[in-house]
């Protein structure tokens, strides 16, 4: 069974004179395991779509299935509940909560499924050290830099161990040597827990490193000329 | 819970101005609350504690009609024996003067010794010593002496007055001189009323209190108190005309009741400041929600469930308001000790005197304070935190569907508003509620949520107005702008301030007209030229009177054209037995010399003369009101003689007491309820005379042995309105916290606001922006938000005033009060509401300049 698994996902914004059509009928699978890059130019829908796989928004029509999970058929809760287990995410801005310690923003979804503060610590500091980020655990978000705040990101989406990655153009925000570093912990990360990984670039050499590559435009994949 | 911690409670401590502001509100929300409650049960349990002690073991009590019971019935009252021990009771109040000349009033008890004994526990300290209780012959030679007084241990210990020493005892305007032949010992019920206690003979009480031939009640312990049901209906149809049976606990509730508008209105006032604080935690959670809508998205795409948001938020308020409470509490105990002052020169309390203490602090209270700390708080989060519920996930990466809600705000919040005002209309169309303005202050209330709700739409007109800002330069459309981007973020801090600016003009208004009005009508109304009083202060409650000595000399002064001779008793009315006055005047008098102004009829003077020596009555608006009473109607009055109907000639405007006066020419006072002395006198003096010359004279010619009060007509008109500005201070004063916390609430809201667009501030700096420029658009925006708020709170006040004026003075008070605009007191309100908010906006202002000295445009 594929990790995710898209069929014709369509994704309309709006009504009327403001009406935008972000998707038009993408399809797609991620095995498990797999790496699946999606690159085009601006606006094109990437991250739309990234969204509706990873259940924070929900398609106009089409399905989606994660771990063969339907996510048409679930409730916010239990939409809610899948995000928490299933999935982890990496956003371009970071999105770090700033009155959190950087160990803290790690252990945040292990809190949320509720295990318990300690053990969560402690296995925030583990997944801080595999990031490189073991000295700086106590620091608040405003105190470090981009780069480390991805790489801290990256070990927040992975603590609980999901299925699915998705990361939206994680590297888009940072120059290109903390870029460098943030690919290469997801790219080791990847190796060693075997978590498919669904991730929405601009940069080719970022999509160079994936399995797969999905090309989209206009809100549809298109062929892989050129 | 940790993420409770982590992501609220540090939030609020990084964000200190706007909790410490949300603190200080709920704080003096729970403080004032907590005050006037504490203020009024304690004014409530002093009567009560009073009761208790003077009624010892008495089951039931004969009371007369207003005068009391004359003592020849006494005598035809032998039956009561067969139902319990019978003792014949004066109670009155009277000064002590202390050794070091300060002057103390007490509660005097004037009894019959050997009757009374089954009655109350009479601890000496003399007998104590000993180690037993005086023997009834013992307590009577004691007393006997008409000059034996016996006080408590614990009073005399405060004024250093020793057993066997002589004191000096004020009753009216004589000044007696007594000695003090026992202590009680500082235990039981001397110790409740706080030792104010005083006992002497019966024989010596009436003679003092110009009382002979009468007594206050007689007190009935029955032999059975199982029978207290049957005794009461049996004594009831046994006694004559003019006396009835009672429990000592219905006193208590005919004060309790006098008091109730009085307290409601109070009560009412305090939740002025609850609704502030309302709108504190509104705006606190409102903006945390707002500002913080992208880490909401972050949690919801990590997977906090839509309830976990909510509580989270709701845990904030909560939180707020837990150590709201907590201060609050010994803030409002502190506060309680001021409004007791305050209740007891308002409030004609008759047998409060100075025995209400405020009572400590118990566990209820704080159960209190948290019952009504949270749940508001509770109430003030509720639509934030569905709010934040409501935040999609995507929030964490997109900000589009904030600006898609944004658009139909206005319109619906002019919509809420106008149904508010609409519904607050009718509500002030209903009648009171038993003798309360519910439905009036429910009006209030609709008017100004109302108020707040107009504020996102006027905030919106703001955004589409450009041309008046340009006055202001460059920084006025920078701040313009400003403003018109944070619309939603401004809108319910605005609205506190609005809401705290309509309360303020309404009061103002309210307490202006009423000024007004209660000058206007001493004005008409005090047309002597001397007032005789027995005491500075209190002009009514039990009657103290002025002796015939006095009263002979007085009108012997060659200056002095005519005397009018005021007295007053209480007297039960109508079906709920509601304690009103009944007073007795020189009609002729009054008639000749002027000071009455009428409401109706017009032609009030001709149906005054017929009213001299006839069965007819002048009565207050306030009677009238209650009442429901109007010119031409019968009443029936309680007398010595029975139920007997008076007719009702005029109504009168008085301000002096929201009991109710019905007033009769002293002539038919005299035939109905026999003769009683003087409780006040006015002297109409001689064209060319100097009143203080006169008023000199006459004070000098007191001697040793009387003591009197007596104002000229400008010294008591100072003193009417000296005591009603001390009546509002405390008005102002809250009003003054609460519009001082809400511009503080503004100012941290810019605070927020100002942190949030430090990325824009700095880019500003480096476009060339100086930092004068900075500051002074801060201060404009603030300045802006100040005015706005006056601009809608202006109106919205004197709706309100309208409301206070028409309606809930009316129904709790009965009073006309003339509508009028203090426009000084608006105008200089309005320049200072502008100057402060400038102020307090130099904070954001400083903020913003220090943000871009020290930050450049990399922070992410
Ligand atoms: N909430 C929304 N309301 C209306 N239109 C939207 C919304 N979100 C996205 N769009 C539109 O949908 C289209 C696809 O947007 P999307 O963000 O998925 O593109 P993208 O490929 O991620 O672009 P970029 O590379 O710039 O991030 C765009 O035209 C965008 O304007
Ligand atoms: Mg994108």
């Amino acid at each position: 069974m594929p990790t995710l698994q898209a069929h014709d996902l369509h994704r309309v914004y709006g009504s009327g004179d403001s009406r935008v059509e972000a998707l038009r009928g993408v399809s797609l699978t991620v095995a498990g395991g797999e790496f699946l890059a999606v690159v085009g130019p601006s606006g094109c829908g990437k991250t739309t779509l990234l969204h509706l796989c990873g259940g924070m928004d929900r398609a106009t029509a089409g399905t989606i299935a994660v771990d063969g999970v339907a996510l048409g058929d679930l409730d916010d809760e239990a939409l809610t509940g899948l995000r928490r287990e299933r999935v982890g995410f990496v956003f371009q801005f970071f999105n770090l909560l700033p009155t959190l310690t950087l160990a803290e923003n790690i252990a945040l979804p292990l809190l949320l499924a509720g295990v318990s503060p300690a053990e969560g610590t402690a296995r925030a500091r583990e997944g801080a050290e595999r990031v490189g980020l073991g000295h700086r655990l106590a620091h608040f978000p405003a105190q470090v830099s981009g780069g480390e705040l991805q790489r801290a990101a990256v070990a927040r989406a992975l603590i609980h161990k999901p299925a699915l990655l998705i990361a939206d153009e994680p590297t888009g925000n940072l120059d290109t040597e903390s870029g460098q570093r943030v690919l290469e912990v997801l790219r080791t990360l990847h190796r060693e827990t075997g978590v498919a990984v669904l991730l929405a670039t601009h940069d080719a050499l970022i999509a160079g490193a994936a399995d797969r590559v999905l090309r989209m435009r206009d809100g549809v994949e298109v062929p892989a000329t050129l | 819970m940790t993420l409770f911690r982590q992501f609220i409670v540090r939030a609020l401590l990084r964000d200190r101005p706007r909790t410490v502001v949300t603190v200080v509100g709920l704080t003096l929300g729970v403080a004032v609350v907590v005050a006037i409650r504490l203020a009024n049960a304690s004014s409530i349990r002093g009567f009560e504690t009073a009761l208790d002690v003077v009624a010892g073991k008495t089951s039931l009590e004969i009371v007369g009609a207003g005068v009391g019971v004359p003592e020849t019935q006494l005598r035809d009252l032998g039956w009561l024996r067969d139902y319990g021990r019978v003792s014949p009771v004066i109670d009155r109040i009277a000064r002590v003067r202390a050794p070091d000349g300060t002057e103390h009033p007490v509660r005097v008890l004037g009894v019959d010794v050997l009757r009374d004994r089954p009655f109350r526990e009479y601890r000496l300290l003399r007998f104590a010593r000993d180690g037993r209780d005086p023997r009834p012959q013992e307590l009577l030679a004691l007393l006997l002496d008409p000059t034996s007084v016996v006080l408590t241990q614990r009073f005399a210990g405060r004024h250093a007055i020793e057993l066997d020493t002589p004191v000096q005892l004020i009753i009216g305007d004589r000044v007696h001189g007594a000695v003090v032949r026992g202590l009680l010992l500082d235990e039981g019920p001397a110790r409740v009323v706080d030792g104010q206690l005083a006992l002497m003979d019966i024989a010596t009480a009436q003679l003092l209190f110009d009382r002979l031939g009468w007594l206050d009640r007689v007190e009935i312990q029955l032999f059975d108190a199982e029978t207290i049901d049957d005794a009461e209906g049996a004594i009831a149809t046994r006694l004559p005309d003019g006396l009835r049976v009672q429990r000592p606990a219905q006193r208590g509730r005919q004060v309790e009741r006098m008091l109730a508008a009085f307290h409601f209105n109070l009560t009412a006032l305090s939740y002025i400041a609850l609704v502030v604080g309302l709108f504190l935690v509104y705006n606190t959670v409102a903006v945390s929600v707002i500002t913080r809508r992208r880490e909401i998205g972050t949690l919801r795409a990590l997977g906090a469930t839509r309830r976990l948001v909510r509580r989270l938020f709701l845990g904030e308020a909560a939180l707020l308001a837990m150590v709201g409470a907590g201060l609050g509490l010994p803030a409002g105990w502190l506060l309680a000790q001021a409004a007791v002052r305050l209740t007891s020169t308002t409030v004609n309390v008759l047998y409060i005197t100075s025995a209400a203490t405020v009572p400590a602090l118990g566990a209820g209270d704080l159960l209190l304070a948290c019952a009504v700390a949270i749940p508001l708080a509770l109430a003030g989060a509720a639509i934030p935190s569905a709010e934040a519920a409501g935040v999609t996930p995507i929030a964490a990466v997109r900000d589009v569907d904030r600006f898609v809600r944004d658009r139909g705000v206005p319109r619906r919040s002019a919509a809420l508003a106008m149904l508010l005002f609409g519904a607050g209309w009718w509500l002030s169309t209903r009648e009171a509620v038993g003798g309360l303005p519910v439905f009036g202050l429910g009006a209030a209330l609709l008017v100004v949520f109302g108020a707040a709700a107009l504020v996102p739409a006027l905030l919106d007109l703001l955004r589409r107005v450009r041309l008046p800002w340009r006055w202001f330069g460059l920084e006025g459309l920078l701040a313009h702008a400003n403003l018109s981007a944070s619309v939603s973020r401004l809108a319910v801090s605005v609205a506190a301030l609005v809401v705290s600016l309509a309360m303020l003009a309404a009061m103002a208004i309210m307490v202006g007209s009423f000024r007004d009005t209660v000058g206007y009508w001493v004005g008409q109304t005090l047309q002597g030229d001397l007032f005789v009083a027995t005491a500075d202060r209190a002009p009514l409650g039990p009657a103290v009177t002025i002796s015939a000595a006095t009263e002979r000399r007085l009108a012997a002064h060659p200056a002095v054209a005519a005397l009018d001779r005021f007295s007053h008793v209480d007297l039960s009315y109508g079906p709920d037995r509601d304690l009103i006055i009944l007073g007795a005047g020189d009609f002729e008098v009054r008639l000749e010399h002027g000071g009455l102004l009428l409401k109706t009829p017009t032609d009030g003077r001709a149906a005054m003369r017929r009213a001299v020596g006839a069965d007819a009555v002048v009565v207050s608006e306030s009677f009238a009101i209650k009442h429901d009473v109007a010119v031409a109607d019968r009443i029936e009055l309680d007398t010595p003689q029975g139920a007997r109907p008076f007719q009702v000639v005029a109504v009168y405007y008085d301000y002096s007491s929201d009991r109710g006066l019905v007033v009769m020419d002293r002539t038919t006072f005299a035939r109905h309820y026999g003769a009683q002395r003087p409780t006040g006198l006015t002297l109409y003096l001689a064209p060319d005379a100097d009143p203080e010359a006169v008023r000199e004279e006459l004070l000098a010619g007191a001697g040793p042995d009387h003591r009197l009060f007596i104002r000229t007509n400008a010294a008591l008109r100072a003193e009417v309105l000296r005591i009603f500005d001390a009546t509002f201070a405390i008005t102002y004063a809250l009003e003054a916290i609460a519009i001082f916390v809400a511009i503080i609430g503004v100012a941290a809201t810019l605070v927020t606001l100002t942190l949030e667009r430090r990325r824009e501030l700095a880019m500003l700096r480096q476009l060339g922006a100086g930092r004068g420029q900075i500051r002074r658009m801060v201060v404009i925006e603030a300045a802006m938000l100040g005015m706005l708020s006056q601009g809608v709170g202006l109106p919205v006040g004197v709706v309100l005033s309208l409301i206070l004026i028409y309606v809930v003075n009316v129904q709790s008070f009965g009073w006309t009060i003339q509508f009028h605009l203090p426009l000084g007191f608006l105008a200089q309100s309005t320049l200072l509401i502008a100057v402060t908010t400038a102020l307090a906006g130099l904070y954001p202002a400083r903020i913003a300049t220090r943000l871009t000295e020290t930050e450049g445009t990399s922070e992410g």
